[in-house]
């Protein structure tokens, strides 16, 4: 407490140096001023200690006139402003620079929006628009209101943030994630596959061990049905071991009707000009069984004379039945099955079984090798 | 307070007692001296001042004049003797 009362009245410490300090105290007596701590260091100094009220007095009086004086302490609020005062002018270009530095850190310059995807960015400026909160202007509407506004104003917000970095409003946004149907697919079959065991963890199936199900048919569909009845779409998630059948088919022709040309031709022939037909020629026949060969042939070579000449021939033929054996082609058939069947079993998959079928279907033979493999689709994530 | 029930105790005058000097010794450790009309000598060792009709002589050691205003002085030392140089007056003798 008496630190901060000396603080107010300041105190200078003096020294002075002559003789006869008696008067110089006596001046003081009469021009009623008050000094403290007064000490006789030497024979020819004194030191003493006075408020800055009794300083200014004891100048004004010229009290030191006969003695030289040194300052040795200066405190106080009086002797601080007074070194300012020499600093007024830097002083008064700080606090005008920190006035206009404050009003421009009011303003917003910039509004940076982070985090939308499906909600636009200039819809969110126009709604602060809305609300007078413009680039270029102070916003005087606190972050907590923003929030609660865009919140407010958005259904698609989940969360927000709104943080005022100098002139940078930054919005940080976080919208609600849509559930969409189509992002979940069924778990399809990737081949024929044999059931052997089924885990569904997650959607629904109407198939049970030793169904046997082709390729592409769905395993397990994408939802689940709820109390209500209702279908809720789920990623399907399920373990399905299973052997998976891989066929290779070749077919077999045991008769063929090939058709010989008897010599006997009738033709027909025109211009085409424009797509019209002209000077036409034609040749009856009476041929049974006939071939038709047509030819078009481009008269001149160019685009300013599109004339094009097309003639249909007719042969005359014969039908003659020739048959084929199949115990001659039998391995050949066969390796091209299992050549094919091979071919599809995916790779590093061990082939357990190997069942060849040969069968007729009029005069065609049918052969068909099947491959055998284990197989397990599993879905956990 | 104290001045005036030592004027009753005394039955000096009041307005006298007022404006006469006054002179407390704390402990021979400071000295206050009220009413005081001229320091006349000041040394670490001495310290002589005119009083009404008389002089006060202060000896000690390490004299230091913690206050001194216009009617008061508060002497801070080691006080060895405080003297009235011309003896104590008295007015009706």
């Amino acid at each position: 407490m008496k630190k901060i009362s000396k603080f107010f009245e300041s105190i200078i410490q003096l020294q002075l140096e002559g003789l006869n300090f008696e008067r110089f105290l006596g001046y003081l007596k009469q021009n009623h001023i008050t000094v403290n701590n007064v000490k006789r260091i030497e024979h020819t100094k004194l030191v003493f200690d006075m408020n800055y009220a009794n300083y200014k007095l004891a100048l004004k009086n010229k009290v030191f006139r006969n003695h030289k004086v040194t300052t040795l302490k200066k405190y106080g609020i009086h002797f601080m402003l007074k070194n300012y005062k020499a600093y007024i002018g830097a002083l008064v270009g700080v606090f005008v620079f920190t006035a206009i530095f404050g009003v421009l850190s009011s303003f917003t310059f910039n509004i940076n929006i982070l985090g939308t995807s499906s909600i636009n960015n200039n819809d969110i400026v126009n709604v602060l628009k809305q609300h007078n909160i413009k680039i270029g202007q102070i916003n005087l509407v606190n972050n907590k209101d923003i929030e609660l506004l865009l919140k407010q104003e958005f259904d698609d917000i989940s969360l927000v943030s709104v943080i005022k970095r100098g002139t940078n409003l930054v919005i940080n946004i976080k919208e609600k994630e849509k559930v969409n149907d189509e992002e979940y697919s069924p778990i399809i079959a990737p081949a024929n596959v044999v059931i052997t065991h089924l885990e569904v963890f997650q959607g629904t199936t109407s198939l049970s061990v030793g169904d046997i199900v082709k390729q592409g048919q769905v395993l397990v569909e994408p939802f689940i049905v709820n109390d209500k009845g209702e279908k809720v779409p789920t990623k399907p998630l399920a373990k399905i071991q299973g052997h998976a059948w891989y066929f290779g088919r070749v077919e077999f022709e045991t008769k063929e009707i090939k058709k010989e040309k008897t010599g006997k031709v009738a033709t027909t022939s025109h211009f085409i000009l424009f797509g019209q037909k002209i000077w036409p020629t034609q040749q009856t026949h009476s041929f049974e069984n006939f071939i038709v060969e047509e030819k078009l042939i481009k008269t001149f070579n160019n685009f300013f004379i599109p004339v094009q000449f097309e003639s249909v021939k007719i042969y005359e033929v014969n039908l003659v039945e020739v048959e084929h054996n199949f115990e001659e082609n039998k391995e050949e058939l066969i390796n091209q099955s299992k050549q094919l069947a091979n071919s599809v079993v995916p790779k590093n998959k061990e082939v357990l079984e190997e069942v060849l079928t040969i069968s007729n279907i009029g005069t065609k033979i049918i052969v068909q090798t099947a491959l055998k493999t284990n197989i397990e689709i599993l879905v956990t994530e | 307070m104290f001045i005036n029930e030592l004027s009753k105790i005394t039955g000096l005058p009041l307005n006298e007692t007022f404006s006469d000097y006054k002179i407390v010794n704390l402990a021979g450790k400071a000295l206050y001296v009220q009413n005081y009309i001229k320091l006349v000598t000041y040394l670490p060792e001495k310290i002589l001042l005119k009083i009404k009709n008389n002089e006060l002589e202060i000896l000690g050691q390490n004299l230091v004049i913690v206050e001194l205003s216009e009617k008061d002085i508060l002497v801070k030392g080691s006080i060895q003797s405080t003297t009235l140089t011309k003896g104590v007056v008295n007015e009706k003798n």
